[in-house]
């Protein structure tokens, strides 16, 4: 296998295009999946790919940036952000030090801890491939093979959603969650005026709640009253695991909901 | 014994610094001149014979040097089990074998001069299986037409009861009393099935075996192992060598817990080895020391108990069945202490009646596990008792207290049930329990808490609980220690003990003996442990007993050494050695006004008249085995909603005689409570419907981590057990009895619900609360 | 392939394949006290300083560490010297068996260098990725309040 080592983004793409080339970032994921197929690593750490900033009120995250990067300079350039709540609770501190944000986008496990709230939060990816393109989270999520031969460079999203809930649901602190859930909301006079609504986990990898999102919206901040919401939710499919049925998952998903909408609109945290 | 200078401190482990500056070495830390790698080729079937095997083209692979099956190894049965000799396990195992009996066994063995040559080959090694139905459940394995394992050649080396034509691995009975009358003076029976589950000691070092030829040609085995000279002794019988050829050196080891008390990698090696003369590394990877090496063997008991209305106990009929996996390693004895650990504590029923079997089945194999059964049976006995308490409008504590062991008693069951023959007749000498139970409800608040259901937010719901139990301080009359000692010019001493430290801390807290006996500072004994050229011979750490055992052992040994030191004294002070003092570093006569430092004495003896050498060694064999007691308490929080069990506080409060070292008594009774509650909540193995375990790794079999820790209090109680060194009896394996059973009757506290089966997950809580 | 490392402060080049992860390399070359645990991040037995950054060895490709500074808990002190965290884990017991304790020092040691004043939850958070199944952490969450304690008082 061969290593290369660019030090300048236009080194990248030809690359590339390569049979059998992947980019390396901290290398967590390529050696979980195995390197076996691969000819080759294109190494990222000389093209400077992790800086982090603001610009506009929109957060630009550079792909090479760590999780625990982005938790410490988001707790300072967005605080209240879902970012540093999901991913300060993801894997554990070596791992954390170590997973980068284009990895994670590009490998995109179904218990990913990045996914959900990049997805709610209408996160662009920045993807050079001959030139350079940005496309929605959701929709590379949905369309993989946009990836292929492509590096992701970073992403950026607007700094548009002050109010977050994250919740992770595993049996133990340090492990995969059975599924993840995010909620994001905005809420004007007292009403809601908008919400974004993520599950990771489910048999697509992800499911957004259109539905439950079209129902929060107007209601009263004081009281969503999230029982009856519940009635009107879909059951989402989840794969057939044997630690924990769909049927469970669903019902848990409920129950956590209920508590995050509770929360978020200034309910006591359980 | 207020006057003690060394024991009852918490000096600090003798290899704590060693270890934490990164130069202790670990079996795989020892370098080796370029040693052959070996690895296995395992089990794709539950139950399967091998119809052929072919490794000619493996064998080609560049650097391949040997591949072993059961075409070209020795036949000879053993166990793996590393017991005394003879073995209460039956031998029902050989190196390599024409059959494999779960999912995960060993096939084939490739050594080559790299690992990676190694991976290779196996890939290529081509084996034709004829499958066989197999059993799972060990409820179906005595049924005459379920498959059977074993053949009729499997033997018990011991006469005791073993049936391998009907999967039977081990069969118990005990009774006492008149059951029928018993059940039918009851007022009330309180009949229960309970289950517990499989589980992984976890060890974070994995098993690794390294061996090589010492300059006279002689095997050198280093390996992480809990029983050097077991490991000495099977390897002689199964490789067919001689004994004297082989040393094995157990050097800092990775943790055991009862896992490494199994001889499974070194009969491998030492064969490469011994055929190759070639020096070999073989060190296990994390998923198969999940599914190839030992688990904790899985019980199901039923409980009968019947009583009066007043709560008085008429009858105890206990039905227990073992699932022994795929060999019977420690099949009997596991079995046998679910019964002899569990039911002496209630030692006043009149009417007991106890029968276990074990039986194979084709799962990952069982083994000895830190509380080696007990763990299993006081799961069922403390939810039992708690039932009956509150059937009977009693408070647990109350009734533990009534009906419990206390100094001065015995239990028939004591010389009924032994390992493999009959018990040995004892009589309580020292029981903390109530102590225990009183300064464990203080720490818990229990007064406060329990029959509450007090709930913080409304979804979920507090509760308290309690769980006693006993264990036991060595093997009586079967497990010997030996110590020997020397004494040296500057009054150092060199220890060397058969004594087996896991990270246990048994060299720090046998050299504290030493030292108090001899009256010097821990630092002036060099203990050396473990290593069949050096050391005396000791039969390893398990079943609770290197404190109590050779600790008596290195006792008695100081004990002649400081006796030589007292007749030489008398030499060179001309005094009467009935009139001298023994005092620290020093002897004088009474008055103190003349006196010999340790140091001349030393001098004295190997340089001045006729010289000899300061010196001494001892065995120690107990006649009793007496136990240590606990009482655990847990506090814990159910979401009624999700069905997630937290607990928020355990106490554990242990009467284990005089601590020899609090601080790393506490220790071990932490280490035991957290495995306990992990267990108890989390730990598991998930099989596929063929039998494959699918959570083979730490990301899917999950244990406790930092963040998972509760508020955790741990109490020592003062007692003294006159037949241990220094008042000591054991403490390592009695905190896991505890936390599944209290975890459970605090579960029935908080929300009315009683689970009968570990783990507790989140599914049963809301099945039971009918909301999935 | 060959690269040059600078471990504990020190430079020496070792060969190794292009798709050996760095914990391997360490350990064929001495490196004993970096132990392999499970060799799939989930355990920290083998958690190095990677330019003071708390990360597991064997998630790290050997052929991207280049140039960066490793410090195993040899760099720390050593039994003539010893660094107050492994002074501490020694008086408080946190140390059994051992295998877990490199691993669990540097974890401590990367949260002490950030935040000499931790609380029981942050170090509880900081030493989530290293497991130990000896003590129950209770005493190594004791050795690291005592050596935050202590390298303040000597600060």
């Amino acid at each position: 296998m061969d290593w290369y080592f660019p030090t300048e983004l236009k080194e990248v793409p030809p690359l590339l295009k390569k049979e059998g080339l992947a980019p390396h970032g901290g290398g967590t994921g390529l050696l979980r999946t195995g390197l076996s197929r691969l000819k080759g690593l294109v190494d990222l750490s000389g093209l400077h790919l992790d800086a982090i900033e603001e610009n506009n009120g929109s957060i630009i995250l550079g792909s090479s940036s760590t999780y625990s990067m982005i938790c410490r300079t988001l707790m300072q350039k967005d605080p209240g952000s879902i970012l540093p709540k999901a991913l300060s609770m993801s894997a554990s501190t070596p791992l954390r030090n170590r997973i980068t944000l284009g990895g994670s986008i590009a490998s995109f496990p179904i218990w990913s801890d990045l996914m959900g709230p990049l997805i709610a939060l209408g996160s662009q990816v920045n993807l050079l491939k001959e030139t350079e393109t940005k496309h929605p989270v959701e929709y590379i999520s949905g369309n993989r093979e946009l990836l292929k031969g492509s590096l992701i460079t970073g992403i950026e999203y607007k700094k548009e959603w002050p109010l977050s809930w994250y919740h992770r649901h595993t049996r133990v602190a340090f492990d995969y969650p059975l599924f993840t859930l995010t909620i994001l909301l905005k809420i004007e006079a007292g009403r809601i005026a908008d919400s974004r609504i993520v599950v990771i986990g489910t048999r697509n990898r992800f499911t957004r709640i259109y539905e439950l999102e079209t129902l929060l919206a107007g209601r009263s901040a004081d009281s969503p009253d999230p029982v009856d919401l519940m009635e009107k939710m879909p059951e989402l499919e989840f794969p057939e695991r044997k630690t924990a049925s769909s049927g469970q998952l669903n019902c848990l998903l409920k129950v956590w909901l209920r508590r995050g909408i509770r929360e978020i609109t200034g309910g006591e945290r359980t | 014994m207020s006057d003690l200078k060394n024991v009852g401190r918490s000096i600090r482990k003798v290899d704590a610094l060693s270890i934490a500056t990164g130069r202790a070495l670990y079996t795989d830390d020892f370098p080796l001149e370029n040693p052959l790698s070996l690895m296995l080729l395992h089990s794709p079937h539950a139950h399967a014979e091998i119809i052929a095997i072919n490794t000619s083209e493996a064998e080609l692979v560049d650097g391949v040097v040997d591949i072993l099956t059961y075409e070209n190894t020795p036949h000879t049965l053993y166990t793996t089990a590393g017991q005394g000799y003879p073995e209460p396990s039956p031998y029902d195992y050989r190196m390599f074998d024409r059959k494999v009996r779960f999912i995960g066994d060993r096939v084939a063995l490739v050594a080559a001069e790299t690992a990676e040559a190694a991976r290779k080959a196996l890939a290529m090694i081509q084996v034709k299986y004829g499958e066989l139905e197999a059993i799972f459940d060990p409820e179906g394995s005595m049924e005459p037409l379920a498959p059977k394992l074993h053949g009729e050649d499997a033997y018990a080396p011991l006469p005791v009861k073993y049936d391998p034509l009907r999967n039977l691995a081990a069969e118990v009975e005990l009774g006492f009393g008149d059951m029928a009358k018993g059940f039918s003076e009851a007022d009330l029976i309180e009949d229960n099935i309970y289950h517990t589950h499989f589980a992984s000691h976890c060890a974070m070092e994995p098993h690794a075996t390294k061996a090589y030829f010492d300059e006279k040609g002689r095997l050198v085995v280093i390996t992480s192992t809990q029983v050097p000279f077991h490991v000495r002794r099977t390897l002689a019988r199964v490789l067919d060598i001689p004994l004297r050829s082989i040393r094995v050196v157990k050097p800092r080891i990775g943790g055991a817990f009862g896992g490494k008390q199994e001889i499974i990698l070194e009969p491998m090696a030492a064969y490469v080895a011994w055929k190759h003369k070639r020096s070999v590394r073989f060190v296990l990877s994390r998923k198969e020391v999940f599914t190839f090496c030992r688990t904790r063997h899985p019980f199901r008991m039923r409980f009968r108990t019947g009583y009066l209305k007043d709560g008085t106990i008429t009858a105890m009929d206990v039905d227990a069945l073992m699932n022994s996996g795929a060999y019977g390693a420690h099949a009997l004895t596991v079995l046998s202490n679910s019964g002899s650990k569990m039911l002496p504590l209630f030692n006043k029923i009149e009417n007991v009646h106890f029968l276990g079997r074990t039986v194979y089945t084709n799962t990952p194999v069982g083994g000895a596990y830190r509380g080696y059964g007990a763990t299993q049976a006081y799961f069922g006995f403390n939810q039992q008792i708690d039932i009956i308490a509150r059937k009977t409008s009693q408070d647990i504590l109350d009734f533990a207290k009534k009906w419990h062991i206390r100094n001065g008693e015995t239990s028939e069951v004591f010389r009924i049930l032994g390992e493999g023959k009959e018990g040995v007749e004892q009589y309580i000498g020292s029981c903390g329990l109530d102590e225990c139970i009183d300064r464990g409800a203080e720490k818990i608040r229990w007064y406060e808490r329990r029959d509450l259901h007090f709930s913080p937010v409304p979804e979920k719901v507090r509760g308290v609980g309690m769980a006693i139990s006993m264990q036991g301080s060595a093997i009586p009359l079967i497990d010997m220690a030996s110590a020997s000692m020397k004494m040296n010019e500057d009054g150092s001493f060199n220890l060397h003990v058969g004594a087996t430290d896991l990270g246990t801390g048994s060299d720090t807290v046998l050299s504290q003996i030493a030292a108090e006996v001899l009256g010097v500072s821990p630092e002036k004994i060099i203990i050396l442990s473990s290593d069949t050229d050096l050391t005396p011979f000791d039969v390893g750490a398990y079943a609770s007993s290197t404190t109590y055992l050779s600790g008596k052992a290195v006792e008695k040994c100081a004990l002649n050494v400081r006796e030589q030191i007292l007749t030489t004294a008398s030499q060179i002070l001309e005094i009467p050695r009935d009139e001298l003092l023994y005092g620290e570093g020093r002897i004088s006569d009474r008055s103190r006004s003349t006196e010999v430092r340790l140091e001349e004495v030393c001098l004295h003896a190997l340089y001045t008249k006729d010289q000899y050498q300061i010196q001494s060694c001892a065995s120690h064999v107990a006649s009793e085995s007496p136990p240590p007691f606990m009482a655990q308490f847990a506090e814990i929080e159910v979401d009624t909603q999700t069905g997630e069990v937290k607990v928020i506080k355990f106490v554990s409060a242990v009467d284990c005689g005089r601590a020899i070292n609090p601080r790393l008594a506490e220790g071990q009774v932490e280490g035991a409570t957290i495995n306990g509650i992990s267990y108890a909540l989390h730990e598991n193995y998930i099989f596929s419907d063929n039998g494959r375990m699918m959570n083979d790794s730490f990301w899917d079999y999950k244990i406790f981590t930092a963040p998972d820790i509760p508020e955790i209090h741990t109490i020592i109680v003062d007692s003294e057990e006159k037949t241990g060194p220094y008042g000591a009896k054991s403490v390592s394996e009695i905190g896991l009895n505890g936390p599944a059973p209290a975890i459970a009757n605090a579960i029935y506290d908080a929300i009315g619900v009683r689970l009968f089966e570990t783990p507790f997950t989140p599914d049963k809580i809301l099945r039971e609360l009918k909301k999935l | 392939m060959k690269d040059i490392f600078t471990i504990n402060g020190q430079r020496i080049e070792y060969e190794f394949d292009e798709t050996d992860v760095l914990l391997d390399v360490l350990r064929n070359n001495g490196h004993y006290e970096v132990k392999k645990g499970c060799g799939e991040g989930e355990c920290g037995a083998c958690a190095i300083l990677l330019d003071g950054i708390l990360v597991n060895s064997c998630q790290i490709l050997a052929a991207s560490v280049r140039g960066k500074e490793i410090t195993t808990v040899r760099g720390l002190g050593n039994v003539h010297d010893p660094h107050p965290l492994q002074e501490a884990f020694a008086d408080t017991g946190a140390i059994q068996c051992g295998f877990c304790t490199p691993g669990m020092i540097l974890a401590s040691y990367a949260l002490l260098k950030e935040n000499p004043h931790p609380s029981d939850d942050e170090i509880k958070q900081a030493l989530d990725g290293n497991i130990c199944r000896c003590t129950g952490y209770v005493k190594i969450f004791e050795a690291v309040r005592l050596a935050a304690e202590r390298m303040r008082k000597n600060v």
